[in-house]
């Protein structure tokens, strides 16, 4: 009788302490003041800001909360602070127009029949973006200095990646995912023929679903990069037409021979190739199709892409005469961060500088994203080969460029606004898998 | 005071009155502990007669003691022990006597009930615990118990990995001598794991389960027939060897115990134990007991879990006779050990399994013959175990490939054309192990005056022989486990017979010194391998472990004579001899691909490998040594008793991987020239270009890298039963600092590509790298004893107060690095920049080797016992029923803990 009181007493303790660890939930509100700062790394002109959306998207319960540009003005011109929160993390992103003039001198052609130089003002319109992730609004007021970034300043009329399928394919003999036919497609956007020769190949050192205190911090100036590999070529050797694609894989080989659900890759552009030679990790190689030159690899067996899609890829060309050694030798980049309050061990990958990209994507299963890691002027947004990273839900899912237009000739651009939240079509079925 | 003068010249000259009696009777006897019925040795035993002369003596190791001619009369006897309530009886002697005395110890007096563990009344650090303190703590195996050390904090049990121990270790180390170089004696023999091979290279399901040269798994051993446990923590007798941090004796039942059974139930696991104690004709005893533990690493989830089953049947019998107490025993034991691993039933993959089993069955046999202390020569002992252990680890495994990929099925150096291995098998292997132990022991001592001083001399030697016969790693080769295999099937029957033979000798001296008694253990044990094969560096030598201990009894002091106080020190030198899977260890292989020619059609590939096949023994092992010292004072006073020992370990070569470098020259070919078109098989290899070139890579072996330092300080404070709260209070703590490090110069290799081939380069680092723990902690336990309700409860406040971690400092920079011929080159600064050689640079942040603290943190656990008649008791615990985890910052990071209750419920029945 006196065991069962005193359980019973135990047992109220222990519940007791398991309401005692609830707080009272209260809904507290902060004022946001909201900066922003235009970054043009192409023009010198003076961007005004002629409209645009704010979206406050709260990270816990995915609400939205879009406020217009000019709607803050006006609030802004007659109180001090411009918009309520309830207290929160949020990712914002910032889409609007905003325009610029220059002085331009035009011949102009008098009555008489001469031209006269005339210097006229002309007022252009570009697309700006610019994101932040992670913002704590809390203690009722904070400042956010957003910068924002011109549109597709990188890579106008070039190549863009068209596709990543890094999730492989469901081997049906099996039940388990295959992915050694991971594919990457480069699509030349432009309306030249251009040369693929040189073109690098990047997969991004971070993930987008760890954000650390990574130092020194180079997000702004370059992008760091676990594999570097480029196209070979003497500069006229691989032709792209306009409206064309390169299609880079992992291995070139027919991939139906082990998984029927599969591709046969014998016929790709390129494939990588990490030349191991230990037996434990060999890869395999197709002689018919060339490989890229690996400049640098963060492993020697074999390298696959990011199957769970967490990290960046892009593209970019090294400047003009630019050898691998004086690349390979000057653009180290040796990290550290604070795990658990300690500094790590620092890792030495590589770096490519922003200037070099021509197009970024990054990629984050979308329950689980926490930041670019690229500079928000590559890319402001991500895409995301499914809802979560468990790959069961992945297979055969890629992300695809959409289609801007069709032009008159048929030629077909795709959209590139650098926001690869709104460029991509995500979670969609790879193109080359045969249409279920 | 002159009553006192007369006590030390009577105690002082004890030997030369007793031997100055030409007539008189003989009093012998024997003195015990009142609870356990354990020989007392060295408890001061004084006669004082009538006539105001006073006698003297001490008990032997078996307790016993003689005075050889005492004349006839009345006498009061003084028996007096540290630790425990002095005995004063009145003696009448007029003929020859032959007397027990049983001393209690002076917490138990009250009727007391120890529900933690006590310090040692021995020469060296060792905390005792006894059956009533495992009752409280209500365990599921031997690994719950390590608690009660100094030092020591709960830790929710988990079962679904080996439990290893660790003693005076500031945190958690991997490597393997921190659990190896504890020995295991259970009733007298020591349990060996010397042979165990149960593991499955570059398995990820096993790796966490296999405990291969790391000692013994404490989860195989329950508690519920255990009658008490030391675990010595400074420096074992040189009877025990083959260990170097310290040393655990089970001592199980072995006296007549009503039939009792126990019920546990936790968040991870279900235990029922049961047994009886049978006494037969009153000096032989048969006890017999069975427990079954089935445990899960997650409640929620079925697939993985543990099971334990073990029964032991236990015979002891004695036997006066006229050459002394005849003792022997047979006990026969089985443990089965068994985990599981399976896949969702419902996912892709259902076919894997991970299932590893060990069964094993002991005998232990003994024989003994105790005489009293007339006799110079004091009997003998010999034991004798026969263990054999049936141990299985079957591991399944569905393997999909993503390219085509040969099977490393190469055994001999040379050129070979590979064999693709399918894109999908179900691939199995099995590791059979039936590892056998012998175990031979006998000693013998003698008793001896010498002076003033008493001796006993104890002597003896060990033999032990281990052997695996099993089939060993079974599998077929052409469809591996691991694409990614350097290593071959293997018989474990081929390996050699492991064989130690040791001897020692070991005088235990007391030496009063007026009313001071000092007592020295100095011993010296010797060990050496013999079978060894001669390239062995081991081979014929003979290593020595000698080892001290020192007592200093202070005469009984203050004004009632009940301050006790007590200082001991003691030095020893350790060895640990390597394990038979660090003697021969498997061999390596190395497949360099040479060609890897895809074609589309099947039939056109062709893989071609040149497999280095090598012998991984490192035949410079050397047994790990470890030097120890330490000194202690323990002080008490009615019943309250504070002891503080400080000690210091060092042992510069503990097993460990070291790391060296291989050429592996190798052929090149280039398919570039191949027409895949005009084919009309494999290409053929003397059509293609090939050119020679060697690649550089590291491997692993066993060496004696590993440097140890330990440092700290341990304290148990006890107080006796406050009757007014029938409560006692105990504080046990430690402060413990543990350095490990690498001290051999390491080899590395990197695992980037750079130019599209691996670095060509190998580094060599010299300098230290380790890492130095710390911490502080403090348990203090408030228990009750209702004895009117029956019931007991306990509090405990773990307290850390804190730990800290410190990386040793070092550069990063290669001392030397090797090309891929062989040539060492040193390291230079100009070097650091060079495009290859910078990345066998490691970089370190200026804040890497800061030191790092946790600061403060606080469980209370609570245990509780509710007698119901008398023979039930329930009994519950919570642990970190409340605690207290402080946030703290950590440069700007604001670090937040958290931690959440564990608890569990007994049953016990007892007719």
């Amino acid at each position: 009788m006196n065991t069962f009181k005193i359980t019973v007493f135990f047992l109220l303790i222990i519940s007791g302490l398991g309401f005692s660890s609830c707080t009272d939930h209260e809904v507290s509100t902060s004022e946001v003041t909201l900066n922003l700062t235009v970054k043009n790394s192409n023009q010198n002109n003076h961007l005004i800001i002629k409209n645009g959306t704010f979206t406050f998207k709260d990270v816990s319960t995915g609400a939205e909360n879009a406020v217009a540009y000019k709607q803050l003005l006006s609030r802004a011109a007659a109180e001090s602070t411009l918009i309520s929160l309830t207290n929160g993390l949020y990712n914002l992103t910032f889409i609007g127009t905003a325009t610029y003039t220059y002085q331009e001198t035009v011949l102009e052609e008098q009555e008489n029949g001469e031209s006269i130089p005339v210097e006229i003002t002309k007022t252009v319109e570009v697309g700006v973006q610019g994101a932040q992730q992670n913002i704590e609004v809390k203690n009722g007021n904070i400042t956010i200095n957003l910068t924002v970034y011109v549109q597709g300043a990188q890579s106008k009329d070039n190549f863009v990646i068209a596709e990543i399928f890094s999730s492989g394919t469901l081997n049906p003999s099996t039940g388990k995912q295959y992915n050694g036919d991971q594919y990457i497609r480069i699509y030349n956007n432009s309306h030249e023929t251009l040369y693929a020769d040189g073109l690098i190949l990047i997969e991004s050192e971070f993930t987008t679903v760890k954000k650390m205190d990574y130092t020194p911090n180079v997000m702004e100036e370059a992008m760091t990069a676990q594999v570097i590999a480029m196209i070979p070529g003497t500069g006229k050797e691989h032709p792209i037409e306009p409206g064309k694609s390169i299609l880079i894989c992992d291995n070139a080989i027919n991939h139906q021979e082990a998984n029927s659900n599969s591709i046969d890759l014998s016929q790709a552009d390129f494939e990588w190739y990490t030349q191991s030679t230990i037996a434990s990790y060999p890869d395999v190689d197709n002689p018919d199709v060339p490989n890229l030159s690996m400049f640098y690899n963060y492993t020697k067996s074999i390298w696959v892409l990011t199957k769970q899609g967490n990290r960046a890829y892009a593209i970019a060309r090294m400047p003009e005469g630019m050898t691998s050694e004086d690349y390979l030798n000057n653009y180290t980049y040796s990290y550290h961060y604070t795990l658990n309050g300690k500094p790590t061990k620092d890792k030495t990958g590589y770096k490519i500088p922003n200037e070099w990209v021509l197009d970024a994507v990054n990629l984050s299963p979308k329950n689980t994203y926490v930041w670019n890691v690229t500079s928000q002027e590559l890319d402001m947004g991500y895409t995301y080969l499914g809802e979560s990273a468990t790959i069961a839900n992945n297979i055969g899912k890629a992300v695809v460029r959409k289609v801007s237009y069709t032009d008159e000739n048929g030629l077909t651009i795709l959209q590139d606004t650098n926001n690869s939240s709104i460029d991509f079509t995500p979670s969609t079925s790879a193109t080359l898998l045969p249409a279920n | 005071m002159q009553h006192l003068l007369l006590y030390f010249f009577i105690l002082t000259c004890y030997q030369v009155h007793a031997s100055a009696q030409s007539s008189g009777f003989k009093f012998n006897g024997s003195i015990l502990d009142k609870q356990t019925h354990e020989p007392l040795e060295f408890a001061v035993v004084q006669l004082k007669g009538d006539n105001e002369v006073w006698y003297g003596s001490t008990s032997d190791i078996h307790g016993c003691f003689s005075f050889g001619k005492v004349p006839g009369g009345h006498y009061t006897a003084t028996i007096s022990y540290l630790g425990y309530e002095t005995l004063t009886v009145p003696v009448n002697i007029q003929k020859d006597e032959n007397s027990m005395f049983y001393l209690s110890s002076s917490s138990i007096s009250l009727n007391e009930v120890i529900v933690t563990a006590s310090e040692s009344k021995g020469n060296t650090s060792a905390s005792r615990i006894d059956h009533t303190a495992m009752e409280h703590l209500q365990p599921s195996s031997l690994a719950d118990l390590m608690e009660l050390l100094p030092g020591g904090k709960s830790i929710d049990p988990d079962m679904s990995t080996p439990n290893l121990i660790s003693i005076r270790e500031a945190g958690t180390s991997n490597q393997s001598i921190s659990s190896q170089g504890v020995s295991f004696v259970m009733d007298g023999m020591s349990i060996s794991n010397n042979a165990n091979l149960q593991y499955i290279p570059g398995t990820t399901k096993g790796s966490s389960k296999e405990f291969v040269s790391k000692g013994i798994d404490m989860r195989s051993i329950p508690t519920d027939n255990i009658e008490s446990m030391e675990v010595v923590r400074g420096i074992p007798s040189v009877e025990y060897g083959n260990l170097t941090n310290g040393m655990v004796t089970i001592k199980r039942k072995q006296n007549a115990s009503p039939w009792y059974a126990r019920f546990k139930a936790d968040q991870v696991s279900k235990l029922f134990s049961t047994g009886k104690g049978w006494e037969l004709n009153g000096s032989q005893t048969l006890n017999a007991d069975i427990n079954y533990l089935n445990s899960q690493a997650d409640p929620r989830d079925s697939r993985e879990n543990y099971k334990r089953i073990t029964t032991s049947v236990r015979w002891n019998g004695n036997k006066a006779a006229r050459l002394g107490q005849f003792k022997w025993h047979i006990h026969g034991d089985y443990t089965g050990s068994f985990d599981q691993v399976k896949r969702d039933k419902d996912i892709t993959a259902k076919e894997d399994a991970y299932r590893a089993s060990y069964n094993r069955l002991t005998l232990n046999t003994g024989l003994g013959i105790n005489r009293d202390s007339r006799h110079t020569w004091q009997g003998f002992n010999t034991l004798f175990t026969l263990s054999q252990a049936f141990d299985e680890i079957r591991e399944q495994k569905s393997v999909s490939l993503d390219r085509p990929m040969a099977a490393p099925n190469s055994t001999e150096t040379g050129e070979s054309d590979g064999v693709y291995l399918p894109y999908h098998y179900l691939a199995e292997m099995t590791i059979d192990g039936k590892p056998i132990y012998v175990t031979a022991k006998a000693s013998t001592s003698f008793f001896f005056n010498r002076g003033k001083s008493r001796h006993i001399l104890l002597t003896g030697s060990e033999w032990n022989l281990s052997k695996n016969w099993g089939n060993g790693r079974v599998y077929d080769m052409n469809r591996p486990l691991n694409t990614a295999g350097t290593t071959r099937p293997r018989r474990y029957k081929d390996i050699p017979t492991y064989q130690a033979v040791s001897a020692y000798l070991e005088d235990k001296m007391t030496i009063p010194i007026q009313k001071h008694v000092w007592q020295i253990t100095a011993g010296i044990r010797s060990t050496a391998l013999p079978g060894l094969s001669s390239q062995y560096a081991m081979n014929g030598k003979i290593y020595i472990d000698p080892r001290l201990n020192m007592q200093w009894k202070l005469p009984a002091a203050g004004p009632n004579k009940d301050w006790e106080i007590e200082f001991s020190g003691g030095i020893g030198i350790f060895s640990m001899m390597p394990s038979t899977a660090q003697l021969y260890p498997d061999d390596k292989y190395t497949d360099v691909v040479e060609l890897n020619y895809y074609h589309n059609h099947p039939a056109y590939r062709r893989i071609h490998l040149m497999t280095y096949l090598w012998g991984n023994v490192n035949y410079q092992l050397t047994p790990a040594r470890n030097l120890k010292w330490e000194v202690r004072g323990i002080v008490s006073l009615q019943g309250n008793e504070l002891s503080v020992t400080y000690f210091r370990e060092r042992m510069n070569n503990g097993f460990s991987d070291l790391t060296y470098f291989r050429l592996f020259p190798y052929r090149n070919y280039d398919a570039s020239s191949v027409s895949s078109q005009a084919l009309t098989g494999p290409p053929a290899l003397e059509d293609l270009v090939s050119r020679t070139d060697t690649l550089i890579d590291t491997y692993t072996t066993t060496g004696n890298g590993t440097r140890v330092r330990k440092e700290g300080i341990e304290f148990v404070f006890s107080s006796k039963r406050i009757q007014l709260l029938k409560t006692r209070f105990t504080m046990t703590g430690a402060w413990i600092k543990t350095t490990y490090s690498n001290c051999l110069p390491k080899y590395e290799s990197s695992s980037i590509l750079i130019n599209g081939q691996q670095l060509q380069y190998v580094g060599l680092y010299d300098e230290e790298t380790g890492i130095c723990q710390e911490r502080f902690n403090t348990n203090f336990m408030a228990d009750t004893y209702l004895q009117k309700i029956g019931m007991t409860f306990s509090l405990a406040a773990q307290c850390t107060w804190f730990t800290a971690q410190q990386s040793l400092w070092n550069s990063g920079m290669p001392a030397s690095y090797v090309d891929k011929n062989g040539q060492v080159h040193p390291f230079t600064s100009e070097d650091a920049e060079k495009l290859e050689l910078q990345h066998l640079v490691k970089r370190y942040s200026d804040e890497y080797f800061s030191r790092n603290t946790v600061p403060f943190a606080m469980d209370i656990n609570l245990k509780a016992t509710k007698e119901i008649g008398r023979q039930l008791r329930l009994s519950l615990f919570v642990n970190r029923i409340i605690t207290f985890y402080p946030d703290y910052y950590r440069g700007s990071q604001h670090i937040r803990r958290s931690s959440s209750p564990y608890f569990g419920m007994e049953a016990n029945l007892r007719i």
